[in-house]
């Protein structure tokens, strides 16, 4: 009878209980044409403990103005990363991926180093950037993904409504700071950034 | 009666039927493990055996032997109870087992990242989707039986095959050639036609031979320009390759290669033309930017000039294997070439989302100008840049400013005397400016008399004479860089052993740089020589050279770092896409069989016929029918579930520092579709996401396995109504019944 209670007991300690964490997740609204009622949650991001956001309340329709800002603060050095998307009617309105990468390459006066590496998830597809160099004087780092949705994503968008040209927006998502907090946070900048998805799910083409 | 009853009673309850069952159990599961085995098919195994009828008779037969076996004790006593309880048990089991078999789900889910679904593609089912234009939603029915409704369709399956394969047809179909906006044409029947404002010659063929067809079809539609300062022969090239042609005093010969890759595309189609000692190459697939170029690429060119020119042309070849070539000849002999294979399509355009049919587009693109042109342009953006006056006297390499104080000197533009020069100097070809009286034209006769020596250093100055006097005695010599090395060799120059062991002593512009720097650093020790009349252009410009030549400057060099941007047009082609079937063997395997239906449909009184071949992940093309009222698709059967799954992140994990993976894994949110709860969960190969209704999610693949594309998850669902309630409380059951057993014999003494 002890050896079954035995057994049983080894049994029993195999099961495990699947764990849960804590996720800050952080909402996005959507870029509007003027009126700031208009915009509707669109993304989401889950934070990294320490950051903080700075949402934009106000019109956004201007598209140099960011969705939302995210910002880590050390001591001295401070990295912003900002969340921009791209509305657009028809086809020849979209920013192609790569000049979206020269772009940020020229925003350098001087650009030391740059690797460019192809990125997929949560339904978009695009580039990712790390640079580093000097901007206005100071060495800089900047990691900057374009993200457009995928082909077939965008296809079962087609029709031209509101919440589709803004759901089928291309993204990009920049992070910029000093070289060696930005070397620090490395790692949670690109979590952050991954974890970027749209707040809805889109309909399975 | 009784008695037959009795004995059919104890019968069914008994060990005889129960030993029966076993023995009976135990061959159909041989077979079916042999079987499995040997089809590497476990469909085969499934369809012969454990979804065959008899076995599914023989799990109710083991449920009746039990069953009476336990209703054979009655009336129940205490000592029964451990008995009762381990047949409850095994009741309960093969209850389970039962209601899995009739009314479990098993199924796949193909989703891509970022979407969601609930809709499970049941396993090994048939059945057509339809869709309509204008209406939104789709309708999968299915095709368990010969005839059916769908929609305000009727349809009637005429045939069945139980095993097909398909094709892509693109350009050629049949005995013709298709071109959206050009009537279809036979093959082996040149047509012309105007394409994008252009006059073109189309042509398609069937052969075997496609190298020697398009090298043939080449040969007849181009002809060649051989040109100098002088004299411009104008030949088709047919004539050309067939014999050597003489220009001027020199045997010319030309000869067109084509290479094919291992992939059988073409990766080398070029003229090479044999002039003198030299060879000088010129691509057709893609221009460079020094285009009469020599083997050796710095060394310039051969001293004569080749241009191509083509009637535009299309050609569509189709070997055995019913791949299609397509080359399209632009007018100044350029080649660009597509291959399109029937088993992959390399684009696919849809009309109105399939409503309005499929088209394979392609795009072709050929430079605009001639070859001279684009040369010409480079030469232009050089002139430019050395006239640009932020430039500064001290900028330039010693060289260019002597140049340039010869040109202060007599009042001509440095900027196009400096094109000027490199450009005479890279067409005559030779690593040194030839001597030749008719290079030089008046400026570049002003300017090299106009040179002042005296305001380089006297050992530079020195260098300059040896480095050309010797470099030019070694060059009229020896065509080759294996002929420089003899020679080398025979003067018992110092470093040959050096230059023979460098790995590019194959390389004559190599061999004769080190040897021009051994020259200008051993200069000092070297003596004066005397009577060279310095006030002589023709010789200035070529010692020039040699100065030129030890800063590397040498339009070949210049050109490497000068780029244009090419002018290009684009062809853009398009045929409609069509597929072609063929009835094949039934395979051993099942999973490796493909169905195809041959179905009539019909709308009122209107009747058409499709076939349609079976589309085992619903991931393929809709066709369109009636006009392209509708899309129709075979395909299996879907179901709903009362979950929507959200892949929200699939990815792959690679070890630490390598690529290769050790683990895929995907976050999903599974929603309850009756009470909207939101389950965030993490799935992988080994972690199974299970619902409260006994919905099991696993993760079966993940396609791309890298980030180039938008990664796509297949899930596998599973779900067993009778395991909680039946199967699991059955097994606890058991296992009680059996240790009551085991302690009821252990109580009975001996």
């Amino acid at each position: 009878m002890n050896h079954l209670f035995v057994i049983f007991i080894l049994l029993l300690s195999a099961c495990n209980h699947p764990h849960t964490v804590d996720k800050n997740y952080v909402s996005i609204f959507s870029r509007d044409q003027g009126d700031p009622s208009q915009r509707f949650p669109l993304y989401r991001i889950e934070l990294p403990k320490g950051w903080t956001i700075e949402t934009n309340h106000t019109s956004v329709s201007d598209t140099k103005l960011p969705l939302i800002e995210c910002m880590y603060t050390d001591n001295t050095n401070t990295i912003r990363l900002t969340i921009h998307n791209f509305p657009y009617t028809s086809l020849n309105q979209r920013v192609p991926l790569e000049a979206q990468l020269n772009r940020w390459k020229q925003q350098f006066e001087l650009l030391d180093s740059a690797s460019v590496t192809q990125q997929s998830f949560a339904g978009f597809m695009g580039f990712h950037l790390y640079a580093e160099g000097v901007i206005k004087e100071e060495n800089t780092c900047v990691s900057a993904w374009t993200l457009q949705l995928g082909p077939e994503h965008q296809k079962s968008l087609a029709k031209n409504t509101e919440r589709n040209m803004q759901i089928r927006s291309d993204v990009t998502i920049k992070a910029i700071g000093s070289k060696e907090l930005m070397e620090r946070k490395q790692s949670e900048i690109y979590a952050l950034a991954r974890s970027f998805e749209l707040l809805d799910p889109l309909p399975n083409p | 009666m009784n008695i037959l009853t009795t004995n059919l009673f104890h019968f069914l309850g008994g060990v005889k039927f129960a030993i029966t069952l076993i023995t009976a159990t135990a061959f159909l599961v041989i077979i079916g493990t042999l079987l499995e085995s040997k089809n590497n098919s476990h469909l085969s195994a499934a369809a012969y055996i454990y979804d065959s009828p008899i076995f599914s008779a023989l799990l109710w037969g083991f449920f009746i032997n039990i069953l009476f076996a336990a209703l054979r004790r009655w009336p129940f006593k205490k000592r029964h109870i451990p008995f009762l309880i381990t047949h409850w048990g095994l009741l309960m089991i093969l209850g389970g087992m039962l209601v899995k078999h009739y009314y479990g789900t098993q199924g796949s889910m193909y989703l891509m990242e970022g979407s969601a679904s609930d809709q499970l593609m049941v396993a090994n089912t048939r059945a057509i989707h339809l869709e309509q234009r204008g209406i939104d939603s789709a309708v999968v029915t299915p095709l368990d039986r010969p005839q059916g409704t769908a929609m305000d369709l009727k349809f009637k399956v005429l045939k069945t095959f139980p095993n097909s394969s398909s094709r892509f047809e693109t350009f050629i179909k049949d005995d013709y050639v298709v071109v959206n906006e050009i009537p279809p044409f036979p093959l082996d029947k040149p047509i012309h036609t105007q394409l994008d404002g252009m006059d073109w010659v189309l042509l398609g063929k069937k052969t075997e031979h496609i190298e020697k067809e398009f090298r043939q079809f080449y040969i007849n539609h181009a002809s060649i320009a051989l040109t100098n300062d002088e004299t411009t022969i104008n030949l088709p090239l047919s004539e050309a390759l067939s014999h050597p042609i003489l220009f001027e005093d020199k045997i010319v010969h030309l000869s067109l290669n084509v290479e094919e890759d291992l992939d059988f595309s073409f990766k080398i189609i070029e003229l090479s033309v044999n002039f003198g000692h030299q060879t000088a190459k010129i691509s057709l697939l893609e221009r460079e930017p020094f285009i009469y170029q020599s083997g050796d690429s710095l060394m310039g060119g051969i001293g004569i000039q080749l241009d191509v020119n083509a009637t535009p042309s299309l050609l569509f070849l189709q070997n055995e294997h019913e791949d299609i070539f397509l080359f399209a000849i632009g007018p100044h002999g350029d080649i660009a070439t597509k291959i399109y294979r029937p088993e992959s399509l390399t684009s696919l355009y849809s009309y109105d989302q399939g409503f309005g049919g499929y088209s394979m587009q392609s795009t072709l693109s050929l430079p605009k100008h001639p070859r001279i042109f684009e040369q010409e342009i480079i030469l232009n953006k050089l002139t430019e840049q050395l006239k640009d006056p932020s430039i500064k006297v001290n900028e330039l390499t010693p060289p260019l400013q002597l140049l340039q104080q010869a040109c202060l000197q007599v009042n001509l533009s440095f900027a196009e005397i400096v094109v000027d020069y490199l450009k005479t100097w890279a067409d005559q070809g030779g690593w040194l400016f030839t001597k030749n009286q008719k290079s030089l034209n008046t400026n570049l006769t002003s300017v090299f008399q106009a040179i002042n020596w005296t305001l380089i250093p006297s050992n530079v100055f020195k260098g300059c004479i040896w480095a050309s006097e010797m470099i030019n005695r070694i060059e009229n010599h020896a065509a080759t860089s294996k002929e420089v090395l003899k020679i080398l060799n025979t003067y018992q120059w110092p470093f040959i052993k050096k230059l023979e062991d460098h790995p590019f002593s194959n390389k004559k512009s190599f061999i004769l740089d080190s040897l021009n720097q051994y020259l200008f650093a051993a200069a000092e020790e070297l003596p004066f020589v005397n009577g060279l009349d310095h006030k002589d252009p023709l010789s200035n410009a070529f010692i020039f050279s040699a100065y030129c030549r030890a800063y590397h400057i040498h339009l070949a060099h210049i050109l490497e770092n000068l780029s244009v941007n090419q002018e290009i047009f684009e062809l853009n082609l398009e045929c409609p896409l069509t597929t072609k079937f063929k009835i094949e063997r039934l395979l051993d395997k099942i999973e490796d069989n493909t169905p195809l239906v041959l179905m009539e449909i019909q709308k009122g009184s209107i009747k058409e016929r499709i076939a349609l071949r079976y589309d085992r992940n619903a991931q393929g093309m809709k066709w369109p029918i009636f006009g392209g009222r509708y899309l129709i698709r075979f395909q299996p059967h879907m179901m709903s579930l009362p979950y929507e799954v959200h892949i929200r992140r699939a990815k792959q994990l690679s070890y630490p520092n390598s690529s290769q993976p050790h683990k895929f894994e995907s976050d999903l949110f599974v929603k309850n579709k009756q009470t909207n709860e939101v389950v965030e969960t993490t799935i992988s190969m080994n972690q199974v996401h299970e619902t409260h209704e006994g919905y099991r999610l696993y993760l079966a693949s993940l396609t791309p396995n890298d980030e180039s594309n938008v990664k796509r998850v297949q899930l596998v669902v599973n779900h067993d109504p009778g395991k909680y309630c039946l199967l699991y409380p059955g097994a606890i059951i058991l296992v009680i019944g059996m240790l009551t057993l085991l302690l009821q014999y252990k109580r009975i003494p001996g």
